[in-house]
């Protein structure tokens, strides 16, 4: 059953060098809350050699003249931001057929630290502005900041672009196009800190903790929105203020180009900071030590024989379990040891429920079980063992949480499906539930909130631990999805683009009605069938595979579904396109936060490319990343630019709540939907959760393993 | 929570039994109900802080329930509830009260626990871990300090507090105390009537400082004290009503 250890040592390591330093996270100073009507750190529209907090994450919603803005802005690294921008130009098109509608699109930026500010020299950061997108903001620029005492700072810079475009003193490498708007989005590094620059500058003011004044002189001259009549270009000074209406909200007043007033909001969160103190569960129970081996009667073995024995300890650590939100599926006795399979419903920390587990056991078993075997199964499949020797639990249950983690190791489990003859509980098979539901899009700056609300009945049935029948009737209540979008100009199938149909239609809709088999075809290998109503637009059959070591940085996977496209009204019926769809990933964790993941193959609309996405992850369990998408159909797609990108953000409950719970707030923000790059969305894919019960899982969340 | 913890027979009445107990969501399958009501309880609690604090009432911070008027009634109650061991522990910065008693023995170390669900563990009456105040002291090394305090002698030593970063990571805070005998008195309190030393602990780590006191009898038991927990939760007051 050996395979593999995770390397504990490293992590133990970690853990304590981690302490040596509070705070943990390098200090690279020139910090900044105050915002951009952009929804980046810095000024009003120009932008400062400031950061953010280490791991801030910003919500902007900012308008200023016709410019509309969505924005989010997370500091990836203490010298490294990153943001995504919706932006709206209001009655943008004045002719063609998007006459009198506004230009949208989304777009990304980044910023990097060069030089921190010492005495003397000022802090200096790099920037790309609208790197990847239809170029609307597209600008590069270099600027400094620097401190003078703790309420005044001085920023300069020199801008390319958009940011080059009033009074350049200069040019370099040739001549740069202008902004096209009516091309499509691309990667124009060709174009980058190329054509005229120019300088821009600014002061910011902190007259005290609340409120900040600033004043700049910009680089930008509206030069497309002056020529459409769209904006009133009077002076390149720019004026406002940030007030700080609480830690994690702040309201941005400007007075723009000397025509123009302009207002936003800001609200922060950081993984770093949760809103409220953890650990408000109960108290577990306490380690049970057994009497002394004297004690000859108590260490006898003979229960062992005794079947009766057996299902007593069985139903007592059954019973125990499910107070904690830990369903035992099996329990295997001899008489030196325990294996138990067990599957996690509440810890967002695996360690958690792993010791919990054992404090139970220590209550439940004979004195001569020495050897615990815990195995963690999710869908009926055993992810991992964590395998430790009670004297162990017994001695080190008020020692910190790594003298434990010196002591346990953690396995593949036996690549064998949990059998129903194994269950120690057989009436937790069927499971329902009626709960509202809804979705929300606050981001789309043209249609402020897109939302669906409404009732949710679900409903599975094991009928065997790794054999699930599942289905889901959704009815809504109120919705705004289904509102008409304007005409579908999409020249693929369209897979994705007829949403606004299926909201209209659906009600009540089969959300999903499935039949999904889990196995583990061999060591390290994992697998999936799943059959029949897949998702919203989409029914057939999925079959995946997955390989990954119990402590391996890299997984890889594959991935195949003949799937039919479902009616709009969401009942039984299928439409005529019909199509294989599949890619095969490969998955890496970088091993300090960073995952990669990279899917290749074709999509929904028989289109084929790749899928590129970039994860940071926190031991606390959120994870920020981005993603793009690039097809050989990108270029005529929906011709909303020519690739798909976008931003997933996912916080735990647990997280905001204070008290344990596997459940995560999960947000996407893509460009427009599109019919190119479109993947299936079938639930159980195995990556998802079959990481969440292997080594990396245990590691970063040990510390609870006594809580 | 009601909806959670239905018995079989119950559960083909379920849904109205749902209604009944405020909940949006309900079902057999948690995680699938447990967002909306998570949400309706953080509803709750917001609704009720509000109310508190326009009403002009009083609000409790953490997890212990509310102060109770009078500690004699309180100390009664207490001694009445049980025959064995009791305690009160006060949490200094909200005066929120815990009534206490054993629950676990492991060695030198003896975890009281509350009825609503916190816990406490001491060696030797010396806290070396807490559970469910939020926050908690996950775990200590303290061997020094309990023997110096048991023994009510002078000494100088190092603690080792172990707590959770705000990612989940243990983080160590190394303290450096000194601990002084200090003068005798008589303990009285529930069941309680002992002479006791009177122990002063003194601990410093760059910004952080506290001060600890215990009253311990010649049989090296602490009677009553007050002890750090941590920078977020502070002090808590113990006060044995019977051992």
């Amino acid at each position: 059953m050996t395979t593999a250890r995770v390397d504990f040592i490293k992590y133990a390591a970690f853990g304590l060098l981690a302490t040596a330093a509070t705070p943990v996270q390098a200090q690279v100073g020139t910090e900044t809350s105050s915002y951009t009507m952009f929804g980046t750190p810095g000024l009003i529209l120009m932008p400062t050699a400031e950061v953010a907090a280490d791991s801030e994450l910003a919500i902007t919603y900012s308008h200023f003249g016709p410019n509309t803005n969505g924005v989010l802005t997370f500091q990836i690294l203490p010298r490294l931001s990153g943001t995504f921008r919706y932006t709206s130009i209001d009655s943008f098109w004045t002719s063609g057929p998007q006459a009198g509608q506004s230009f949208n699109d989304g777009s990304f930026d980044l910023q990097y630290r060069i030089l921190n500010e010492s005495d003397y020299l000022p802090a200096v950061s790099v920037g790309l502005r609208d790197f990847v997108s239809k170029g609307a903001n597209a600008g590069e620029y270099i600027v400094a900041t620097k401190s003078f005492g703790d309420r005044l700072r001085v920023h300069g810079g020199l801008g390319w672009g958009r940011l080059g475009s009033h009074n350049p003193i200069g040019s370099t490498g040739g001549t740069r196009a202008p902004w096209d708007p009516n091309q499509g989005s691309s990667l124009n590094a060709d174009q980058w800190f190329r054509g005229d620059f120019a300088p821009f500058g600014g002061l910011s003011y902190k007259v005290n903790d609340r409120l900040t004044f600033k004043a700049e002189y910009s680089s930008d001259a509206f030069v497309e929105e002056t020529q459409r009549g769209l904006v009133e270009y009077n002076s390149p000074f720019n004026f406002g203020i940030d007030y700080q209406i609480s830690p994690s909200a702040h309201l941005n007043a400007a007075y723009v180009a000397g025509s123009m007033f302009g207002a936003g909001l800001t609200f922060t969160m950081n993984p770093r900071k949760p809103p409220v103190y953890s650990g408000s569960e109960k108290a577990p129970l306490p380690v049970k030590p057994r009497p002394s081996r004297a004690d000859s009667v108590a260490w006898s073995t003979e229960w062992v024989s005794n079947p009766e024995d057996h299902a007593g300890i069985k139903r007592v650590a059954s019973d125990a379990l499910g107070k904690e939100g830990i369903q035992l599926k099996a329990l295997a006795l001899t008489a030196t040891r325990a294996e138990v399979k067990i599957e996690n419903n509440r810890y967002n920390s695996l360690a958690q429920a792993v010791g919990r587990t054992v404090r139970i056991l220590t209550h439940a078993t004979p004195p001569s079980v020495e050897t615990f075997d815990v195995t963690v199964v999710a869908n009926g499949i055993p992810l991992s063992t964590v395998s430790m020797r009670r004297s162990d639990v017994e001695r080190l249950e008020h020692a910190p949480a790594n003298d434990m983690y010196a002591r346990v190791t953690i396995d593949e489990a036996t690549p064998v499906a949990v059998k129903n003859s194994e269950l120690a509980n057989h009436d937790t098979r069927f499971t329902w539930a009626l709960a509202p539901y809804l979705k929300l899009s606050f981001f789309d700056p043209t249609k402020p909130i897109q939302g669906d609300s409404g009732l949710r009945l679900s409903a599975s049935y094991q009928v065997a631990p790794n054999f699930v029948l599942s289905g889901a009737l959704q009815k809504s209540i109120w919705g705004n999805l289904g509102d008409d979008s304007g005409p579908n100009t999409s020249t693929l199938p369209h897979v994705r683009t007829d949403s606004a149909l299926y909201a209209q239609q659906g009600d009540p809709a089969i959300a999903h009605l499935t039949a999904s088999w889990y196995e583990r075809p061999g060591k390290n290998l994992y697998s999936r069938v799943t059959v029949g109503y897949l998702e919203q637009m989409f029914g057939g059959v999925s079959a995946e595979l997955l390989w990954k070591p119990v402590d391996s940085r890299l997984a890889l996977g594959a991935e195949v579904a003949w799937v039919k496209q479902r009616d709009y009204d969401q009942l039984f019926g299928f439409q005529d396109y019909d199509v294989v769809t599949g890619h095969v990933s490969a998955y890496y964790d970088f091993g300090n936060g960073f995952s990669t993941r990279i899917d290749a193959g074709r999509y929904l609309a028989g289109d084929y490319g790749a899928t590129v996405s970039v994860d940071r992850s926190f031991d606390n369990g959120w994870k920020i990343g981005g993603y793009f998408t690039k097809t050989n159909a990108s270029e005529n797609g929906s011709g909303n630019g020519s690739f798909d990108k976008g931003i997933r953000i996912s916080i735990p409950l647990e997280w905001a709540l204070g008290s344990p719970t596997k459940s995560a707030s999960v947000a996407q923000l893509r460009s427009l939907s599109r019919d190119d790059g479109a993947r299936l969305s079938v639930e159980g894919r195995l990556f998802d959760w079959v990481d969440q019960g292997h080594g990396g899982a245990y590691a970063g969340r040990w510390g609870r393993f006594w809580r | 929570m009601l909806g959670f913890h239905l018995t079989k027979p119950l559960r083909a009445a379920g849904l109205a039994l749902c209604a009944v107990a405020g909940l949006v969501a309900c079902g057999s399958n948690t995680q699938e109900t447990e967002m909306s009501n998570v949400a309706l309880d953080v509803l709750k609690q917001t609704t009720s802080k509000l109310t508190s604090k326009f009403g002009g009432g009083k609000s409790n911070a953490g997890a212990a329930p509310a102060a109770a008027a009078d500690p004699g009634a309180l100390i009664t109650r207490a001694l009445a509830a049980t025959d064995g061991p009791i305690a009160i522990v006060v949490r200094l910065d909200t005066k929120a009260v815990l009534a206490m008693n054993p629950v676990g023995t492991n060695g030198d170390y003896v975890t009281w626990g509350s009825a609503p669900g916190q816990g406490i563990t001491y060696n030797r009456g010396v806290v070396t871990n807490t559970r469910g105040l939020g926050d908690d002291l996950m775990s200590s090394r303290i061997d020094a300090a309990v023997a110096a305090i048991t023994s009510r002698s002078d000494a100088e030593y190092t603690r080792f507090h172990y707590y959770l970063g705000d990612l989940g990571q243990t983080t160590e805070l190394r303290l450096n105390c000194t601990l002084r005998r200090g003068g005798t008195e008589k303990v009285t309190l529930g069941e309680i009537d002992e002479g006791a030393v009177i122990l002063k602990e003194t601990c410093r780590r760059d910004q952080i400082a506290f001060s600890n006191v215990y009253w311990v009898d010649d049989a090296g038991r602490v009677l009553k004290s007050s002890q750090w927990i941590g920078q977020r939760i502070g002090s808590l007051a113990i006060q044995n009503l019977r051992l």
